[in-house]
């Protein structure tokens, strides 16, 4: 393993479905300290800050902390435990799946049941299970011993996928690459500054409960108050069966992605020109993608005040909000390359001429 | 309390129309706080102010309950002067036929339907409309924009007391008790009395970028799951005030929600844990204000929320003011 | 009229406002005391006031129009696209665009209607399965005209119908209309400073509005639309949201914002006393860029008046030059009362 393949062994392995951040902020902490002074605000986003040659222009970096998971609703009187989901979750791809409960008392194990196809009715099998009708079976046999084994309402439930390598080399398995993707975007990119020159005052910021609805991205902002954001994201990776183009033409292996729109933003226009203007000087290859139903933390961020200049970069992933998602390395690559390059050329002149 | 409560639910309130029951919270939270004011959008902001106590570190705290109520509004007046409505907030068709509404300026219209096509079929608001008794247009006196609220008193059944709006005039009783018990506050408390949170909060978002608190907790109601064939939820009436994990628009501060736990465990009450798949309160306008608060909330575990007639339990009430005099008399943990 | 054909002529779909800011900045430039454009590409004017009183009143009008974005162009140079803002599909098929910068022209493709088999003819085309057609064959062609993120307008001009309610046709009214207005008002001094926003990127979320309101930090505000007028006869009892020729609309409740009642109650006395036609909005529907402006900051006392204009949000709209300027007046004639309006409570 490469220190990258590390990083994202040790971001995508760590907890943190949203407003329970606190075990993937202090690895994000871990690398990031070194490298910049930090900041924490009251809702747990954490703001690194990386001073160039000028205080000004302010840079925003974000890329959220928060993965999808659910959390305890219910402990019934035969020991099993009913769930919400925090963050969206289609129901196909829950069952039967492995997860662990976060207790005050230690990690918990359990798995969420599933009626065997022996006992399915030809009616019922064909119907996805409700989310309301699911339960996790942690092994136990009443409420009294789930509770002994320190399980209460409000505990976290995180999916289990260990980081792996699969088999072509450049491509790999995790869960929470949404959006623990961005966090070693922002990582590494403060990285690669340390020992050059840039024209401005970096914020990485690793926001907090992204999934439920961009609320610390609001937050932060306020304490950062940036003259201009980039948002690291995934991108939904259209080239699996059953995707049409006119979906999602988006592909693994070819290059990051630049937003054009989404339900809550549409980048400034200036500035996405140029980030495409970047690529090609450069022979970063990147492809568009647009979202009529999602949004990103650039949602709040560019309403900021008085207004924020934003651009979305993104890194196709196949599988999101789900327990594993797929991504190529060179696209990664492709997009740590291109935010460096970003960040070099945004000066006090050219930030300040994207809004004249 | 029942008195406060009796008068609080039966005054009128929808959606923009809160000063009756801002007159009404006036009047008795009077001489039990420093200061009071209005904010543009109609808040009732007032403000209890702090008594240094040595060792303890003063905050400032903003506890928030909104005081409109779901209701109707007149969207057109037809050649008979059968009033067409529109709901204000989120209005359950099932509660409408047959009840009565009240305008602002008393008069009374019950509500009827269209005949259906079908017997069974669900009742939509667009069939229905508000009868006030006027013989025709020429002797009406409403107009497209007036507004109604549900007409349904009080009844005390013992331990348990049933009203409309509830959702939130209980928070607002809650918190003018809590405003007239506590005797002394080492912080500076903010009673923040909302408009407008049936409509999306919009109160709530004004009023706390107006008060930038360090910490606030909203007081509102919550579902229950011990109705017959309830959707599952582990709240039920009379287990205690509850103490919110989650809802769909927030997740509670850790350490705000720890420290009602444990002030309650500390003075003896009975409390639960809230974690609530639908609805949201004024709290996550609040926690996301500037640059961010910490922030909870106190659930009223209440039964056919958004029905003329919801149900608490009297108990749960009086443990949420002990709650909150017990919180506010000592040192902000979180 | 009140440069409404200049406006509605100009191209600016949410995001990408430019040409409608410069034929407002051309016609304001010389009636305001400052203007400035801010980073989300709103332009907010300044006239200020007599100097009599501290209030600032915000009234804000948005340059935005629905539109369409192109996101895909195709082996044999046909271009995908999708809408910005919402948009019925079923308004789409078979009409004039004009696309980017350079305003190349194309159409919304249909298939003929030989070709449809008869259980087609019931269904409606989703937007996903349309494309535009720029009469190239080849997407290298076609790249060379176009690129993607690249945004269409319809192609609609501006005509006079005339009769007694004065109609005009053309895209865009929302809210070009309400534009229109808060040109004209510019005209005059207040006794207070006014802030004119004309903002951006509404259709997509008030997204303007928001950001414009927390820099003026106005102490009351007014947003001008151009709204939803279903007027014409249907079956069942159900009365039209406006009526054309009927004067402005007054807004009680929207999806957006409850409009602050002691504004609500000026305009209609101011109408009454001027003998200016009114009428009210059917409560409950849409949303406007009060929605986003009222909630700035600790609150901002907010009303809606809108210009009734069949059509929106289709490639033609249709509105009564009576209205508009009826629509002029009632403001002219409110903004002269509004500084004695006491919003203390």
């Amino acid at each position: 393993m490469d220190s990258t393949e590390k990083l994202f062994q040790n971001l995508t392995e760590a907890a943190g479905v949203p407003g329970y951040e606190g075990e993937i902020r202090a690895v994000i902490r871990r690398y990031l300290e070194p490298m910049a002074k930090i900041e924490q605000d009251k809702l747990g986003s954490i703001i690194a800050v990386k001073r160039g040659s000028s205080d000004s222009p302010r840079v925003m970096l974000a890329g959220h902390m928060d993965e999808v998971g659910f959390m305890v609703s219910l402990i019934t009187d035969d020991g099993f435990i009913r769930f919400v989901p925090l963050g969206g979750w289609w129901n196909q791809v829950m069952l039967a799946q492995r997860v662990v409960i976060k207790t005050s008392a230690g990690d918990v194990v359990g798995l969420l049941g599933a009626k065997p196809p022996h006992l399915l009715e030809e009616e019922e099998a064909k119907k996805p299970v409700e989310k309301k009708d699911m339960y996790i079976d942690i092994g136990a046999t009443s409420a009294e011993e789930v509770k002994a084994c320190g399980v209460r309402l409000g505990d976290p439930i995180i999916p289990i996928c260990p980081f792996t390598v699969l088999a072509p080399g450049k491509t790999y398995m995790a869960k929470a690459w949404d959006d623990r993707l961005g966090c070693a975007l922002f990582i590494q990119a403060l990285e690669q500054l340390k020992d050059q020159p840039h024209p401005n005052t970096v914020y990485a910021v690793g926001t907090v409960q992204e999934e439920v609805g961009l609320r610390g991205a609001k937050t932060s902002v306020y304490n950062v108050n940036p003259d201009v954001a980039i948002i690291l994201e995934v991108d939904i990776a259209g080239d699996v069966p059953g995707i049409k183009p006119e979906e999602s033409a988006i592909k693994l292996g070819k290059g990051p992605t630049l937003l054009l729109y989404d339900a809550r933003m549409i980048p400034n226009l200036r500035l996405r020109d140029l980030v495409i203007s970047t690529a090609e000087e450069n022979n970063i290859p990147l492809q568009f993608s647009a979202m009529r139903g999602g949004a990103t933390d650039g949602g709040m961020i560019h309403l900021h005040n008085e207004g924020v200049p934003t651009v979305v970069l993104g890194v196709p992933t196949r599988h999101i909000h789900s327990h594993a998602g797929i991504l190529h390395r060179s696209d990664y690559d492709h997009a740590l390359d291109l935010l460096v390059k970003l960040l070099m050329r945004l000066d006090e002149p050219t930030v300040k001429g994207l809004t004249l | 309390m029942k008195e406060l409560i009796k008068e609080l639910t039966e005054a009128y309130g929808p959606s923009g129309n809160e000063d009756a029951v801002r007159e009404t919270i006036k009047r008795h939270i009077a001489g039990h706080v420093s200061e009071m004011r209005v904010d543009a959008l109609g808040n009732l902001i007032a403000l209890k102010k702090g008594q240094p106590q040595s060792g303890i570190e003063p905050r400032k705290i903003m506890l928030a309950a909104h005081m409109d109520e779901i209701g109707v509004i007149v969207s057109q007046i037809d050649e008979k002067g059968f009033l067409r409505f529109a709901p204000v907030g989120g209005v359950n068709p099932l509660t409408l036929l047959g009840s009565r509404v009240i305008f602002a300026d008393g008069m009374i219209g019950v509500i009827g339907r269209e005949r259906p096509e079908k017997p069974d079929e669900f009742p939509k608001i667009e069939k229905m409309f508000i009868d006030v008794g006027a013989p025709d247009k020429e002797h009406l006196t409403r107009k497209v924009g007036d507004m109604a609220a549900f007409l349904r008193p009080l009844a005390d059944l013992g331990q348990r007391l049933t009203a409309k709006a509830f959702d939130d005039r209980i928070g607002c009783a809650i918190l003018v008790q809590t405003a007239q018990e506590l005797e002394t506050t080492p912080h500076d408390v903010y009673f923040v009395f909302t408009v407008q949170e049936e409509v999306g909060l919009r109160g709530a978002l004004t009023s706390a970028f107006g008060v930038e608190p360090d910490v606030a907790i909203a007081v509102d109601i919550t579902t229950t799951g011990d109705t017959p064939e309830a959707y599952p939820m582990a709240v039920s009436l009379g287990a205690g005030p509850a103490i919110k994990v989650k809802d769909r628009g927030m997740l509670a501060h850790p350490g705000v929600k720890n420290w009602l736990a444990e002030t309650a465990e500390r003075l003896g009450l009975p409390y639960q844990f809230e974690v609530l798949e639908a609805g949201t309160t004024d709290a996550m306008a609040i926690q996301t204000s500037r640059a961010g608060v910490a922030a909870g909330v106190l659930s009223i575990p209440t039964r056919y929320a958004h029905t003329p007639s919801e149900m608490v339990d009297y108990n749960d009430v009086q443990n949420a003011v002990k709650l909150l005099v017990g919180l506010l008399s000592g040192p902000v943990k979180i | 009229m009140l440069l409404l054909k200049e406006l509605s002529e100009a191209c600016g779909v949410s995001g990408n406002e430019g040409a409608v800011r410069q034929v407002i900045l051309d016609a304001i430039r010389d009636r305001v005391d400052e203007y400035r454009t801010d980073a989300l590409g709103n332009l907010i004017a300044l006239k200020k006031g007599t100097g009599k009183t501290a209030r600032k009143v915000m009234i804000a009008a948005h340059m935005d129009e629905v539109g369409l974005m192109i996101m895909h162009i195709e082996k044999e140079g046909s271009l995908r696209f999708h809408p910005v803002g919402g948009i019925d599909d079923r308004v789409l098929l078979a009409k004039k665009v004009l696309i980017g910068e350079n305003k190349v022209p194309g159409v919304i493709g249909a298939k003929p209607v030989h070709l449809l088999e008869p259980k087609a003819r019931e269904q409606v085309v989703k937007f996903k399965e349309m494309s535009i057609d720029i009469g190239v064959s080849s997407k290298e062609e076609a790249e060379r005209l176009v690129k993607v993120g690249d945004y269409a307008v319809f192609d609609v001009p501006f005509v006079e119908l005339g009769g007694a309610l004065r109609t005009v046709k053309g895209k865009a009214f929302d809210d070009r209309a309400g534009c229109a207005v808060l040109v004209e008002l510019l005209r005059d001094r207040y006794p207070f400073d006014l802030y004119a926003a004309f903002t951006v990127q509404e259709e997509v979320g008030l997204r303007g509005a928001r950001v414009a309101a927390y820099s003026i930090a106005p102490h009351l505000a007014f947003a001008l639309e151009g709204t939803i007028c279903d007027d014409l006869p249907k079956k069942g009892d159900t009365s039209p949201t406006t009526v054309l020729g009927k004067g402005p609309a007054i807004t009680i409740m929207d999806r957006s914002v409850i409009a602050d009642r002691r504004l609500v109650e000026l305009l209609i006395d101011t109408a009454e006393k001027n003998g200016i036609p009114y009428q009210f909005k059917q409560p409950a529907l849409g949303g406007t860029d009060a929605g986003a402006i009222h909630l700035s900051r600790e609150g901002v006392p907010s009303a809606v008046v809108a210009v009734p204009s069949r059509y929106i949000h289709s490639p033609t709209s249709l509105l009564s030059l009576n209205d508009l300027e009826n629509t002029v007046q009632l403001m002219r004639q409110t903004l002269a009362r509004v500084n004695d309006l006491d919003l203390t409570r």
